[in-house]
This record gives C-alpha cells, sequence and structure tokens, in this order.
C-alpha cells in the first residue's frame, strides 16, 4: 500500500472503523512501516475523532414541543370538499346503478325494435318523426317531405 | 424512556392522535435539533428548524412507508431544512471575519485543557470553515455517529460521495490547523 492510499483510507474507514479486518491490518502495516503516515495519522485522529468526541448534546426545550403543538391545533382542517371515504363509495355505487339501468333500458328498446319486421319498422321509425299537421303527406312533384319544400 | 416508534403510533399519529405524535416527538427531537444546531450555530435558529421540520413530519406522516426507516426519514427532512436556512444565512456572512475568528479561537485553544464553552466555540468554528455538503457529513459522521450507509441513505447520495465529502472536510481542517500552527509559530 502506498502513502498516498493509506491517507485516504486514514481519513476515512480507517478513522471512523467502516473497514473489515483485513482491510485495517493493511493500513495498520504501513503504518508501523512509515513514520510520517504515522504522523499523519495521530493529527487525523486529534483533528476529527478527538475534537468531535467531547461534542455536547443539547436537549431541545419543553418550549419547542409547545410551539408544535400549538401549530397542529391551530390548523385549518380538511376541506369539505374531500368526501370521506364511504360517501365517495356510496356515490360511486349511485353513478353505476344508474347507467346500468339506462344501458339496460337501451338494450330492452334496441330488442323490442329487433323483434319487428322490416315493414313494422319501417312504421316504428315514421311514427317516432312527428310530421307538421299542416303539410300534406304528399304532393304532386315529390314525397311531400319539408326539406323538398326549402331545399330543392 | 423513549418509547420506540411502532408502525402502529405512526398510523396512529397520522390519524390525528396527538399523545401518538408526541411519542414520535420525543424520540426524534433531540438528534433534529442537535442537527440543525450544528448546523446554523444559533440556538434560535436551531429551534425554529425544529419546529418546521417537525410540523413537516405531521403533515407527511400519512405517506411515509412503513417499510423504511422512520429516523433516516426524519434526520432527511431535518438535514434539507437545516441545510437550506444555512445557505440562505452563508449568502449574508462575510467568510473572511469568520476565518479570521477561528484563527483566533484556535490559538487560544491550543494546548491548554478546553472550557466546555470554548470546546462548542472551536467545534463551530471548524464546522464553519466547510460547506453545506461536507459539514453535515462531518455531523452526521462525528457528532450523530451515523455509518456511511446511514448517512448515504440519509442524503440520498452514493457511499463514495459521502466518503470523498468527509475526505475533502478533513483535509481542509488539517490544512486550517497547519496555518494556524504557523502563525504561532
Amino acid at each position: 500500500m502506498n502513502c498516498k492510499k493509506a491517507r485516504g483510507l486514514i481519513l476515512t474507514d480507517y478513522l471512523d472503523d467502516q473497514m473489515d479486518e483485513g482491510r485495517k491490518e493493511l493500513v495498520r502495516r504501513h503504518l508501523d512501516g512509515c513514520p510520517r503516515c504515522k504522523e499523519f495519522y495521530e493529527q487525523a485522529k486529534k483533528i476529527s475523532a478527538e475534537l468531535f468526541a467531547k461534542a455536547e448534546r443539547a436537549e431541545p426545550s419543553e418550549f419547542i414541543w409547545n410551539k408544535v403543538r400549538e401549530a397542529i391545533i391551530s390548523r385549518p382542517q380538511r376541506q369539505s370538499w374531500i368526501l370521506p371515504r364511504p360517501a365517495i363509495a356510496f356515490a360511486t355505487i349511485l353513478t353505476l346503478v344508474l347507467i346500468f339501468g339506462a344501458v339496460t333500458r337501451l338494450m330492452i328498446n334496441g330488442q323490442r325494435i329487433s323483434g319487428l319486421n322490416g315493414g313494422e319498422q319501417i312504421e316504428y321509425f315514421d311514427y317516432s318523426v312527428q310530421m307538421p299537421s299542416d303539410e300534406s303527406a304528399t304532393n304532386e312533384t315529390g314525397f311531400g317531405t319539408l326539406v323538398e319544400k326549402y331545399f330543392l | 424512556m423513549n418509547q420506540e416508534i411502532t408502525a402502529e403510533i405512526i398510523t396512529k399519529a397520522s390519524e390525528g392522535d396527538l399523545d401518538a405524535f408526541r411519542v414520535i416527538y420525543d424520540a426524534t427531537a433531540g438528534f433534529v435539533y442537535n442537527v440543525a444546531r450544528r448546523v446554523v450555530h444559533n440556538t434560535q435558529d436551531a429551534e425554529e428548524i425544529t419546529q418546521e421540520v417537525f410540523l413537516v413530519i405531521h403533515s407527511k406522516l400519512k405517506y411515509f412507508r412503513l417499510e423504511s426507516s422512520f429516523k433516516t426519514w426524519a434526520y432527511r427532512i431535518a438535514v434539507n431544512h437545516a441545510i437550506n436556512h444555512y445557505k440562505k444565512m452563508a449568502r449574508e456572512r462575510d467568510k473572511k471575519k469568520e476565518y479570521q475568528g477561528y484563527s483566533n479561537q484556535w490559538q487560544a485553544a491550543a494546548g491548554a485543557e478546553m472550557e466546555n464553552e470554548e470546546h462548542k466555540e472551536t467545534i463551530d468554528s471548524f464546522l464553519n470553515a466547510l460547506n453545506a455538503d461536507q459539514k453535515i457529513c462531518v455531523v452526521l459522521r462525528n457528532i450523530e455517529g451515523l455509518s456511511y450507509r446511514q448517512i448515504a441513505d440519509t442524503l440520498k447520495i452514493n457511499v463514495n460521495t459521502v466518503r470523498s465529502r468527509l475526505k475533502r472536510a478533513r483535509e481542509k481542517l488539517l490544512v486550517m490547523r497547519k496555518e494556524v500552527a504557523k502563525n504561532e509559530l
């Protein structure tokens, strides 16, 4: 192991005990044989480990909790447009029932029409289209429809 | 003694149970406050940051995935708030004056047994000399005792990036110490 690599490891994994035993041994052997790196390690240990080892940890005051609690309690409640889950479920079911009902009705009407023969179908659609009462059904030249009257 | 933060506590707190949220607060406020304090070097700002962090935690509890580490998640929120605050303040700071202040303090403290207050000031002076990314890695490693993996997970960075930032921070501190030692001579 060369000095550059050893010093890189000293400043990180070796100092922070983040190495496996095998790699630690390699660094130790290098330090045993290199006085300059040994001195480097001593300085690094002083700057890093020993300095922060005496760092105090303060406890937060009860004042902070009181402020947090006050802020939570005074927060506006959720908007009423956000519906609770049971209401959403009910609305969904109701919508599905209505859609199902409408589709079923359309299908029934469709079967009624498809159950008619050709002539009855024409008569059925003709019945659906309301003719104005002052118009004659036919005239001399055409079919007597309003479209013919106004556009032809 | 602090109660452990269980999935049940988190669920209750997310549903509005203030007693359950107090359990969470008691278990995590210590490290949140200390991380904030070490990053911004100001008790009043640290208290403000701590309050903000817990309001964020409270509002986002319902989104927390129970299979994740709550501590890592809380650290992440604390670090983000502290760094944002620090960067905002750093834009207004005079770095030369701070460096001079650090140098004077180190000379006064060198070779002598440090009082608690002086020692605290020296730690703060060292930390002040680092950029935000390096500072937070040093705080999480040297003061909070997190492993490289935990720091990487908290900051959402690679373990090698953690290594690199710690190495650069310590190199910087070594250089500064040598400069001060030279000035003494």
